[in-house]
């Protein structure tokens, strides 16, 4: 219980009017910045960096916590209203959020799902957090190489749902995502391959211009055949453009509460893991959740499926903060530029820091707490104004979203090597999809495959190539029963199911 | 009015400096002083780590009005930074109003993996030197000292070292070779940063964690990491101080170290002159107050500054030795 | 695009109508060379270490392999996909932005194309062409390069100011 009563005494700390001020401030920036594409949690941060010089070490990091955690929020906006996600986590929201949108005429829900969910799962891993508090970062610990390629390959199961209606053409760019991320260089030796001699190749393909082009531009492009068919003021949003209008109804709210609470402790685990972060907690997320009953089917926008990734991404990225208050060790490129900012105002963030300095820590995760009701406030606030951009009609929306295309694939790259990837990447995609292949597998094993063949690496150099490694951690030897279960109960009902299929004619 | 006047300073209290380098100043007495604004190249996103040292000394350069203007930060994150050397490296327009910032951890790759060398650049400064040392989990550990898991590899047991990406890596392959131990007696598992290796440490994955002092510090003194090998050629100070050097393990073997350092270079195309004047930049930069406290105290980096002769001896030394020893 | 299944059959429609065998190829000749180059210059397995670097990419690229030749002599099967000509201005007009920032930089080519776009093309109002405009130009310039700082490039206009 005397972690509870830090935690008010953190809320002490946090409640200054300047604090407040700040945390709202925060707030507001990380979900413009999130929202816009290109645009992640690290740039934001560490642009911030420099504003906070003038603040004490608590306001500080205040600013830049809420700035880090409503940036979670943000990248949902994006891929809901336009199909394009603003960072990565969101692209498994769009899967559904954007159908969801579009095709359901309910974008005002789809936010508020998205945003709802996402405060359920930050405030259950808030609450984990605060419980389990250093606790909860050794269970991170425990986690060697082997186990998190099973972890892993669990995860990629999740591929296994967005393959559509045509599995082999889903599986080959499925595969073709793995071997484009292999382009770069070598995690473990640091030497380049399959780069042919390029040089911008040798630092691999840059994940959010491709992802940008694979459905942000590929998007556009289907948009342009669209936009003659509709008539000119199409009635896309059958719903009032207020906060009421957005309301979800107890219907759907008793639909979103249990998908969102098991992504918020699944999600608040997958934090904790090293390197795996808020994205593979949305993926894992998401598999879960599909093994549950939903009203409607994952992907074709289903709440529970935003629910279940939104909330899982938030609470990952509450649980990312054991570890790095607890034991200085950043998950993400953007958790080492807070330990960054830390020491820059004398504090030493690492396994002495909850005891040299727990009111700061605890201020932090207090603020963490008031970020996220702020961030749940403003965010719902500005539904109204979002959907907005729905009833602008597409020929407009058109050439705005080719803008933002260009601009955030160089913005995430500062060169034009980022737009010529979007813009080559849009185009294979859009053709592809058009050939009835599904391009949403492919960016998912982009994202997951070189931490997957890394992890696997590693085990097999602490195993000296025995494949034994995987099956005698207890660990990875529960996540490959998980996996075997996983993969054989649809593949026996997909192969009874494709075998029935075979027997009648195609037309 | 104010920057003009720190501007007669600057120049004023660059004189001595010039008439010390003698024949070479003559020339061009006027000397060089930025006219318009200096484009800094960094090969890591903001907040990377070379993003931060270019940043704390662009802030005590500007703090203490040596320049009047920060300089334009250009980040060039492609191709993991070699189209951004790349790029410096060819600058002929603008040489004189162009620097970047330049690290052992980049001469590496990019002397391996590109064309592209040292004498392609004007080298302007070294800032410091760092170095690293070997680390053990108490808790976990099953070997205690250096020696103890030399003799385990030795006799079939592999021992596993956790470390980071680049210099880390090479310094390990130095290692193994001073011990005469092949890859798989002793093993090395990459990392992304120091921080990832030295989780594993924690969790009882690895049996030796690589890292330098400034990421380990609070670990040791929290008592989770202790110090078992300086790769150094003398012992570190402070609560570094217990782990000896690999000569004073055995006298067998020869100390292995591999400084790292962060530097300074400009394009090959750079007048000397501007050389000199970023050169002379550096030398008070790394003496000031911003500098010392904010960034090297931070990151427990020890101050080496190096001018643009010295630094180009010693940057075209390092790459002649690493070439070597690569066989290229 | 109506008189596509009609008599006259361009290059292109060609090309769109054998998709379903290009494609597949495409992914089989990507899949022989990482596997060629594998084995050639990264290696696959190494005895003590275990997976060297070409392992994993050649695994995938052999099971990627295996399902594009199965794609291709199942493609028969599959809908020939349709194109619709409009599409590919979208991609024409990105691809002007992107060549005239070189020229001009990429603010200015921003402003042209979205002037150009929605007054000329798509025959807005010059209401809308406005509003449109210092919209997006304001999100550039306002977020992107003032407050991410962002520093797009100018172009050989740049060669001209500094």
């Amino acid at each position: 219980m005397s972690n509870f009563a830090m935690l008010f005494s953190g809320f002490s700390v946090v409640f200054s009017f300047q604090n407040v001020a700040v945390c709202l401030l925060g707030a507001v920036l990380g979900l413009i910045v999130g929202a816009m594409p290109g645009i992640g949690s690290l740039a934001g941060v560490a642009l911030l960096l420099p504003l906070t010089y003038k603040f004490n070490p608590t306001t500080a990091i205040i600013l830049l916590g809420s700035l880090y955690y409503s940036n979670m929020y943000g990248g949902s906006f994006s891929a809901i209203l336009l199909n394009i996600p603003g960072d990565s986590p969101a692209v498994m929201t769009m899967l559904d959020g954007y159908p969801m949108a579009k095709q359901k005429g309910r974008p005002g829900q789809a936010l508020f799902t998205s945003n709802f969910a996402s405060f359920i799962g930050g405030t259950i891993g808030m609450i984990i957090l605060t419980f389990l508090g250093p606790g909860l970062a050794n269970v991170g610990l425990h986690f060697g190489p082997q186990d998190m390629t099973a972890l892993l390959l669990v995860a990629m199961t999740s591929i296994g749902w967005l393959v559509g209606k045509n599995p082999t053409q889903g599986v080959i760019l499925t595969m073709l995502g793995i071997l484009l991320a292999c382009i770069g260089m070598d995690p473990q030796t640091g030497a380049p391959r399959y780069n042919f001699g390029n040089m911008y190749l040798m630092g691999g393909i840059p994940f959010v211009p491709f992802v940008i082009g694979t459905v942000g531009f590929s998007q556009v492009l289907r948009l342009m055949s669209e936009r003659k068919n509709t008539v000119s003021e199409e009635k896309i949003v059958n719903q009032k453009l207020t906060i009421r209008g957005s309301m979800l109804t107890g219907h759907d709210i008793r639909r979103l509460l249990p998908p969102a609470i098991r992504s918020g402790v699944l999600g608040t685990f997958v934090g904790v893991l090293p390197g795996a972060g808020a994205t593979t907690g949305a993926f894992l997320g998401y598999a879960m959740n599909k093994a549950f009953k939903s009203e409607e089917p994952f992907g074709t926008g289903a709440i529970e499926g935003i629910a279940s990734c939104e909330a899982a991404n938030n609470a990952a990225a509450a649980g990312a903060f054991a570890p790095l208050l607890a034991l200085g060790i950043p998950g993400s490129g953007t958790g080492a530029v807070l330990l960054g900012g830390l020491m820059m105002w004398g504090l030493n963030p690492g396994p002495l820091l909850f005891t040299n300095n727990p009111d700061f820590a605890w201020g932090l995760i207090a603020s963490l707490f008031l970020a996220n009701l702020l961030t749940l406030m403003i965010s719902i606030g500005v539904i109204p104004f979002l959907i907005i951009i729905l009833t602008v009609p597409i020929k407009v929306i058109i050439p705005v979203v080719l803008v933002i295309c260009m601009v955030g694939s160089y913005a995430n790259t500062y060169s034009m090597y980022g737009v010529v990837i979007m813009f080559v990447s849009g185009l294979v995609s859009y053709i592809c999809e058009k050939s009835g292949y599904s391009t949403s597998p492919m960016l998912l094993s982009f994202v997951l495959a070189p931490l997957l063949e890394n992890n696997m690496r590693k085990a097999f150099i602490t195993s000296q190539g025995s494949v034994g490694i995987f099956f005698t951690s207890p660990i990875s030897c529960v996540f490959m029963v998980i996996l075997f279960v996983i993969m054989l109960s649809p593949v026996i009902r997909g192969v009874i199911k494709v075998g029935k299929k075979r027997l009648r004619p195609n037309k | 009015m104010k920057k003009v006047l720190l501007f007669v300073l600057v120049v004023a209290l660059m004189f001595p400096l010039f008439a010390k380098g003698g024949v070479e100043a003559a020339g061009s007495s006027e000397g060089f002083k930025p006219a318009k604004d200096i484009t800094w190249y960094c090969t890591s996103k903001p907040g990377g780590g070379s993003d931060i040292y270019t940043r704390a000394f662009s802030d005590a350069a500007v703090a203490n009005g040596w320049l009047s203007k920060a300089p334009l930060i250009n980040y060039k994150t492609d191709g993991a930074g070699e189209v951004g050397r790349n790029e410096v490296a060819n600058t002929k327009q603008n040489a004189d109003y162009t620097l970047l910032t330049f690290n052992s951890g980049d001469l590496m790759p990019m002397v391996a993996n590109t064309p592209n060398r040292i004498r392609n650049f004007t080298p302007i400064a070294v800032m410091a030197t760092d170095k690293q040392l070997l680390f053990i989990n108490p808790e976990k550990a099953k070997y205690k000292t250096f020696a103890d898991a030399v003799a385990a590899a030795r006799t079939g047991t592999q021992i596993v070292i956790a470390g980071s990406k680049g210099d880390d890596i090479e310094l390990y392959g130095m290692l193994i070779k001073e011990l005469g131990l092949r890859e798989n007696q002793m093993a090395y598992i990459t990392n992304d940063s120091t921080a990832d290796a030295i989780a594993s440490g924690l969790g009882g994955h690895v049996d030796l964690v690589m890292s330098k002092p400034a990421a380990a510090s609070e670990y040791v003194k929290a008592g989770m990491l202790i110090p078992i090998l300086a790769l150094s050629d003398s012992r570190f100070t402070g609560n570094l101080a217990s782990a000896p050097t690999l000569h004073e393990i055995d006298a067998r073997y020869n100390d292995v170290e591999l400084p790292v350092w962060r530097g300074i270079v400009g394009p090959a195309d750079m007048s000397q002159e501007a050389a000199k004047f970023y050169s002379d930049l550096a030398k008070k930069v790394s003496e000031s107050k911003e500098w010392n406290e904010g960034y090297l105290m931070k990151n427990s980096l020890k101050s080496s500054f190096m001018d643009y002769q010295e630094a180009k001896a010693y940057m075209e030394k390092y790459e002649a030795d690493y070439l070597k020893k690569i066989g290229k | 695009m109506e008189e596509k299944k009609t008599e006259k059959k361009g290059f292109f429609t060609i090309l769109s109508d054998h998709l379903p065998q290009i494609i597949p190829v495409c992914t089989s000749v990507i899949s022989v060379i990482w596997i060629v180059l594998s084995f050639r210059k990264y290696g696959f397995w190494d005895e003590y270490k275990g997976p060297k670097t070409g392992f994993f990419p050649t695994i995938i690229a052999i099971v990627m392999l295996a399902i594009s030749i199965f794609a291709l002599i199942t493609s028969g099967k599959v809908k020939k996909p349709e194109f619709d000509k409009e599409s590919w201005m979208a991609a024409i007009g990105l691809l002007t932005m992107v060549v005239l920032t070189y020229a001009i930089g990429m603010e200015l080519s921003i402003l042209a194309f979205m002037l150009i776009w929605l007054r000329m093309y798509e025959k807005c109002t010059w209401r809308t062409t406005l509003v449109t405009t210092s919209i997006v130009m304001a999100l550039v310039i306002g977020a992107f390069r003032f407050w991410l700082q962002i520093n797009f490039p100018l172009g050989l206009l740049g060669l001209l100011i500094g």
